[in-house]
Formats: C-alpha cells, sequence, structure tokens
C-alpha cells in the first residue's frame, strides 16, 4: 500500500488505511544481520522463537532470507531459543 | 584461499591448562592444513538460551582464519572429536570482506562490519 489519505469510514468494504511497513535493514543500512547479534534478531521472532513472516515485520526478500540464515546460526549456538515452552 | 569465521562453545568446566592445550593443538591443526588465524578472540562465559550436554553456561570463542577449503574438514573434524567443545558453527565469509578488515584493532567491536555479509555455513 502506498500512502493514502485515511477513506471515509462510510463505506465498511474499503480498506483500512494502514502505515506502510518498510524493511529496517534497507533503511538502516548499519544494522547487522549477523547470529553474533541475538539483540537485532529478537525483534524479528516471537516470544516462542518462531520466526516473523515477512508481512508482519516488512522486511524485504533479500534481507529476510540472510535473517533466516542468521537467525537458525544463532539458534545452534544457544543464542535464541529454538523453542520457548511454558 | 578463503577467508571463514569460526565460532565455538567450550565447557564451563573446563581447567585452564586444560582449554589452553585443547586451543594450542586446535591452532596446530590449522597451522598443519595451511591455515592462519587472523584473529582469535575470547568472548567469555555466557549463559545458553538452552541446556546443552545438561550444562547452562559455555566460553565462547570466536575466530577468523585464512586458509584452503580442505583446512575446514580438519578443523571441524577436530572439534567433533573433542568432547569439550559443546557447539561450533563455521562461516565462510563472502568474497569482498577483505582480510584488513579483520585484523584486531584497538576498539572491542571490530566485527559487526565485515560480519554483516556471509555465506555458506558447515555444521
Amino acid at each position: 500500500m502506498q500512502d493514502r489519505p485515511p477513506r471515509s469510514h462510510s463505506n465498511p468494504k474499503q480498506k483500512p488505511y494502514y502505515k506502510r511497513k518498510t524493511c529496517r535493514f534497507c533503511e538502516e543500512k548499519t544494522l547487522p544481520i549477523d547470529y553474533k547479534a541475538p539483540h537485532v534478531l529478537k525483534d524479528f521472532i516471537t516470544e516462542r522463537g518462531k520466526i516473523l513472516p515477512r508481512r508482519i515485520t516488512g522486511t524485504c526478500s533479500f534481507h529476510q532470507k540472510k535473517l533466516a540464515t542468521e537467525i537458525k546460526r544463532a539458534r545452534i549456538m544457544a543464542l535464541i531459543p529454538f523453542t520457548v515452552h511454558d | 584461499m578463503n577467508l571463514y569465521e569460526i565460532m565455538f562453545i567450550l565447557n564451563p568446566d573446563m581447567g585452564d591448562d586444560e582449554r589452553e592445550k585443547m586451543i594450542t593443538r586446535l591452532k596446530g591443526t590449522i597451522s598443519k592444513n595451511k591455515g592462519d588465524v587472523i584473529r582469535f578472540d575470547d568472548l567469555g562465559f555466557k549463559t545458553l538460551t538452552y541446556k546443552i550436554k545438561k550444562k547452562s553456561r559455555g566460553q565462547y570463542f570466536l575466530m577468523y582464519l585464512d586458509g584452503p577449503g580442505s583446512m575446514v574438514a580438519e578443523i571441524e573434524r577436530f572439534l567433533r572429536i573433542d568432547e569439550n567443545v559443546i557447539r561450533f558453527v563455521v562461516v565462510k565469509l563472502d568474497k569482498h570482506v577483505t582480510r584488513e578488515s579483520l585484523e584486531p584493532k584497538a576498539e572491542p567491536q571490530p566485527e559487526e562490519a565485515p560480519a554483516a555479509q556471509q555465506e555458506e555455513t558447515g555444521a
């Protein structure tokens, strides 16, 4: 969605206005995608430890691929959890 | 010759002598296989997010190497045999990462910049 002015509330079938999500790694070039930086990776996993999909975080395809491999490496090195149990 | 990054976790209950011996043997394996240690960092003790081999803590080490691909297989074999190695990860660094950017500097965190660009993993 492009940034558009909010639509009128009279027609409920119209799509609601929302802010466009942007890829954080494209915006902030210095932000590392690195298994050694678990504090960054933590923003892209759920509280159960699952990898968040692109549609939620807004990460671009290029960076999402890198992110996924780095999250998996960080899990191997016990820096972030595979799962979080009750 | 390629650049590699290796991170490994050692048993926290290991004695200092034992650890030193293990590290010198690891470095020996590297030099024997025509590898070169660019940087060796002790990241200290960290709490593991989940228990491995009934341990909840580990000693983290990070090293950067320059060497042929055949060296990696030998290092992996060595790390797999040693019982004090809890986990390890080998990452082949991207072609445009230079050796100079990995060399130790005065600042405590120079690894951030090159580490963002990686490809391919072992282990």
